[in-house]
């Protein structure tokens, strides 16, 4: 750094003035850093605070505090009385338990069949060239245009035409139609773009099949871009309810967001309980992203470069 | 390249439409219709599409039903033993219909909303019923049930739950503003929308809360639930299908819209005050905070039940009048169920819906979830509806017809009429507010559109 | 485009579709890899997209899908006559034209701020992404409970201050710009995280050596981040504008569209024609003017801006 100094006969004054000067400057910008940081993760956090807060309150508390700060804090501090939203969910809805149960295992098949189908297809787009590939890249592009809210009705089609949605059949069909999806394969593609190709040419020479490169040489380097797939996979898969019940009229079978749904829905509204659901609906997403935000951010990043 | 592509497409087209109008016929293990003809000594099962989660309250009385229905044993003409067999759908059933048109295998009934009965019969998905029902049953109900079923004559639908609904008023606020137990509303006395305005205005001069929960929002069938009345009690009607913008801009349902016009001005008013309730909290009426409302039987329901503040000091008015009109319409309107032309023996699947819709399957209905028996014996017998809220509730449902239209093309109805009534509510921000003029334009496209 | 081949060709056996040599064994190779998520994307994504693209051709309706017939360009005829597109578009156009500036300012914004702050980074970055994580439900039943006229705390807040109480999502002038905001509140933190490893992979040297060029902080700004990171704006802003295009759940959810049309977005226009309405057929049609439409617009950006995200 260098001191910028004007005139000769004061000079050294001037040093002292300029550093008291920038000092106070630094201090005064660091002092507004910390301000607006605290406003802004005010601004982002409120949310989560207010939804937590009210998942302990009955309905009445919660209109009762709304209009006042209150509304951003538990009832009281007598932590006992907090659980009143939460006992309810678990007594009013009897499969609610199995329901987490399902939604945990639907999550799971849903993520490695995800990530197997769509970052071999990633990786064939982008270390391959064969007829289509072209195509498909462009195809994969086009389609992510298209609004798709009506065709849960076709989907519905086509998997009866392939026998999914008997009794037995029912879970195949419910979770089938997630496996492939043309915006991670197109992240994996971008992803995939960007290692060098340098160490699989070494591995091939060693005589390592296609196959074989994938899994030991490429799939270890890519952690980051497998943790963001698979969190958004997560998020979409623990959301999901429409299919849910239109598969599985019978409730043992159902996840948890039907009956999140269910709450969500009903009359006369009961926000305290709604408020229950959507909390406990969100620690598994919270805790996945804390234990691989490393990942996730290393990944999510890398949907934006190239 | 093109050519080839062209003819590709076609023929994509064209196995499209194959496959919708030859699928196969019976349904792979989705509760279809059953088709085979059990013997005498067999089942017979009806098969039943809800509307509902098991897990509601409301499917969990389906599934009673369900249970008491197969307990009793009831044999078919032929002999067979009737056994009902239920699968929930709950909010994806719409879904789940459309699908099974193209797979086959509707089941033998399926839940359908009051306002939708015309829609499903326009579609050719339900059949009439009045032949197989068992002579007498259909007189049992209720007179909005019933005229709520039948379309052109025919009689397609019946449900066991109804939900009347009215003014709820605060007497401990009017008795401060000077009204006595004499002064209010009786179903041969009632108020009109004027009366309702005018107390508020002596609520407000008293110091007393003087806003009123016009429930605009509640459910996606709000306005067209709570203020279809409007037009039918000012003497107007919604017309028929592709005929709605002639009904609704007659001098009577214009008027009758009108009757809220007043609760959306602001005179009297401080530039932050409102006549109607504004606020989010659907509990403001059972709290105590306001001192009107118009709704539905539930929040009786909730202050009868719990520990409401207000438990003792309200009562229900029947819905407000036109200023000068004797019509009484009051809100009203459920889900209820239809036989579908799936179904292979009707007569049969008729006397499940009876069972359904009837009187037990009413009363726990009504015991679980508060709507009301549509059965006029159960009306008559049971306890609750003999003094109270309750009993006022009930006059006003014996006393009034299916008040909301009968059109295939209801859904987009509805959403034009709220949208007419929201226009109203924003009459202090659009500029050159003409009623007349955005009814003419709402209901001018619902004609236009494809039933 | 141009997918290089990583080998050295060991498998001689090549052939030829129009100007393009493949090799045979790296052509096999890949369609396997591929295959898996082909066959599934066929029939689970393409396929149902095809189907109710091509109801925009019939009078399809939800409770007549057994009995469909064709009607030619009947429905984009009536698409051109109808006053709730322009509505819906002219919507979407002013959404798409304030969310987009807003949150890319926001996002870079909150980049920049992280890049600088060196305390509590790890909390700050997850605080700001917070938001991108709720689901829908929790934000907007959230924000209307904010925003509410009478009982909301922002008009409690705002009245005392001595302001007057606002619409907000009541109000036909207001409530687009309500879910404007909302929106951009809760997308930011993912575009931010983009931004946020764009930044930290400029290289040091190139603001030392503006250091001794005395250039100012906005400067630096100016002259060194903003052009090298270029690439992820334009890929940012394509991204970003495709996804406000196709706005629907919010109003959807906070709104319903209204009050008076004013949030009616396109994507929630054809949603509700086709679910609500049940005129599938009418749907259908709009959805497939709609998409060549969102086509037309980011192709041609991609084409403007030139940063191509592709190799």
């Amino acid at each position: 750094m260098k001191t910028v100094s004007s005139g000769k006969k004061s000079w050294n004054n001037d040093i002292k003035a300029g550093h008291a000067k920038r000092l106070a400057v630094k201090i005064a910008v660091k002092i507004a850093l910390v301000i607006l940081c605290a406003f802004l993760c005010f601004i982002f956090l409120f949310p989560v605070v207010w939804m937590v807060s009210n998942s302990f309150k009955t309905n009445d508390q919660v209109y009762a505090q709304m209009a006042s700060w209150q509304t951003f804090f538990p009832p009281s501090w007598d932590i006992t009385t907090w659980w009143v939203s939460y006992t309810k969910l678990f007594t009013d809805f009897g499969d609610f338990g199995q329901s987490i149960l399902n939604s945990i295992l639907y999550c799971s098949v849903t993520i490695v069949m995800v990530l197997l189908i769509n970052s071999l297809a990633g990786y064939a787009l982008a270390r391959f060239k064969f007829p289509g590939s072209k195509v498909m890249t462009t195809i994969i592009l086009l389609l992510m245009m298209v609004p798709v809210e009506t065709s849960v009705v076709p989907t519905y089609i086509i998997l009866y035409y392939l026998g999914l949605i008997g009794e037995g059949t029912a879970v195949i069909g419910y979770l089938i139609p997630g496996f492939a999806s043309l915006f991670y394969t197109y992240m994996f593609r971008q992803y995939f773009l960007s290692m060098p190709p340098e160490i699989e040419e070494a591995a091939r020479l060693d005589g390592c099949s296609r196959i074989g490169v994938f899994f030991r040489m490429i799939l270890p380097l890519s952690k980051p871009i497998f943790a963001t797939v698979a969190i958004f996979t997560f998020m979409g898969s623990w959301n999901e309810y429409i299919f849910a019940q239109l598969m599985f009229p019978n409730p043992s079978y159902q996840p948890l967001q039907v009956f999140l749904q269910l709450v969500n829905t009903s009359t006369p509204k009961d926000i305290g309980m709604v408020m229950a659901s959507l909390t406990i609906s969100t620690i598994p997403i919270a805790i996945v992203y804390i234990f691989a935000q490393k990942y996730i951010v290393e990944g999510v990043s890398f949907t934006g470069l190239k | 390249m093109a050519n080839k592509s062209k003819s590709a497409l076609l023929f994509l087209l064209g196995g499209l439409m194959s496959l919708a109008s030859c699928g196969p016929t019976s349904g792979v293990g989705g509760g279809g219709a059953s088709t085979s003809e059990p013997g005498p000594g067999g089942n017979k099962i009806i098969t039943v599409w809800v509307h509902k989660n098991e897990n509601e309250d409301e499917g969990k009385v389906y599934k009673q039903i369900q249970n008491n229905f197969n307990a009793l044993g009831l044999k078919t003409a032929s002999g067979a033993t009737l056994r009902m067999s239920m699968s929930f759908y709950g909010s994806t059933l719409e879904t789940k219909i459309s699908g099974s048109l193209m797979t086959g295998g509707l089941p033998d009934i399926i839940a359908v909303d009051s306002s939708d009965v015309a829609s499903k019969v326009y579609s050719e998905i339900i059949v009439p019923i009045e032949d197989a029902l068992e002579e007498g049953v259909a007189d049992s109900y209720v007179t909005s049930v019933t005229e709520a079923g039948t379309i052109d004559g025919h009689l397609y639908w019946l449900s066991g739950m109804e939900a009347p609904g009215g003014l709820y008023y605060n007497k401990t606020m009017l008795r401060a503003a000077g009204y006595t137990d004499a002064d209010f509303g009786t179903l041969e006395n009632r108020w009109t929308w004027d009366d309702v305005h005018e107390a508020q205005v002596r609520l407000k001069a008293a110091g007393q809360p003087y806003q009123i929960a016009l429930n605009e929002g509640f459910g996606s069938d709000g306005y067209m639930y709570l203020y279809s009345s409007l037009v039918y009690n000012a003497g107007g009607d919604f017309g028929s299908d592709d005929h709605v913008e002639e009904a609704l801009t007659s001098p009577e349902a214009l008027a009758g819209m009108r009757d809220l016009e007043q609760f959306y001005e602001t005179d009297g008013l401080a530039s932050n005050e409102t006549w109607f309730y504004n606020g989010t909290a659907s509990n403001a009426f059972t709290a105590g905070t306001i001192p009107f409302q118009i709704h539905g039987p539930w929040d009786a329901r909730v202050i009868e039940k719990g520990s409401s503040a207000i438990k003792g000091n309200y009562g229900i008015m029947p819905y407000p009048a036109h200023e000068g009109s004797d019509e009484f319409s009051s809100p009203c309107g459920s889900f209820g169920f239809a036989v579908t032309k799936d179904s292979s023996d009707v007569a049969a699947a008729c006397q499940a819906l009876a069972y359904l819709t009837g009187g037990e399957a009413g009363e726990l209905m009504y015991n679980a979830i508060g709507t009301f028996p549509t059965n006029q014996a159960k009306l008559d017998s049971m306890a609750d509806f003999q003094n109270g809220v309750m009993k006022d509730l009930k006059d006003y449902l014996v006393a009034n017809d299916y008040t909301r239209p009968r059109q295939a093309k209801y859904p987009r109805l509805k959403d034009a009429y709220g949208e007419v009534l929201s226009y109203m509510r924003n009459m202090n921000i659009v500029s050159n507010y003409d009623l007349e003029a955005k009814v003419r334009e709402e209901m001018r496209d619902v004609d236009n559109a494809r039933a | 485009m141009q997918i290089e081949s990583i080998l050295p060709a060991r498998s001689f056996a090549r052939f030829k579709i129009g100007r393009t040599e493949y090799n045979t064994k790296e052509s096999v190779s890949g369609i396997l890899f591929a295959l898996p998520c082909i066959v599934l994307s066929i029939i689970f994504v393409f396929l149902p997209i095809f189907i109710s693209l091509m109801y925009a051709f019939t009078d399809a309706n939800m409770l007549r899908l057994d009995r469909v017939t064709f009607v030619g360009l009947e429905n984009f005829a009536r698409a051109f006559e109808d006053p709730d597109i322009v509505n819906a578009l002219r919507n979407t156009a002013i959404f798409v034209a304030c969310v987009t500036p807003l949150q890319f300012g926001a996002s870079l914004g909150l980049a920049v701020l992280l890049n600088r702050v060196r305390h509590c980074n790890t909390f700050l970055r997850w605080a700001f992404f917070i938001p991108v994580m709720l689901s829908l439900a929790v934000t907007s039943m959230l924000w209307m409970n904010l925003l509410n006229v009478q009982e909301g705390l922002i008009n409690t807040f705002i009245e005392i201050l001595g302001g007057e109480r606002q619409g907000f999502l009541e109000d036909p002038t207001q409530a687009l710009y309500c879910i404007v905001f909302i929106s951009a509140w809760q997308g930011a933190g993912y575009q931010m995280l983009i931004f946020l490893s764009a930044l930290q992979n400029i290289p040091k040297d190139l603001y030392e050596a503006a250091s001794i060029d005395q250039a100012s902080k906005w400067q630096q700004f100016i002259h060194i981040t903003l052009p090298s990171i270029k690439p992820t704006m334009v890929f940012v802003l394509i991204t970003m504008l495709i996804g406000a295009f196709r706005i629907c759940i919010q109003p959807m959810v906070m709104t319903g569209g209204g009050p008076l049309g004013s949030t009616m977005t396109m994507s929630y226009y054809i949603y509700k024609t086709g679910i609500d309405y049940r005129d599938v057929g009418y749907s259908s049609a709009i959805a497939l003017l709609y998409t060549f439409l969102i086509a037309t617009v980011s192709l041609g950006l991609r084409k403007l801006l030139g940063g191509d995200n592709q190799k």
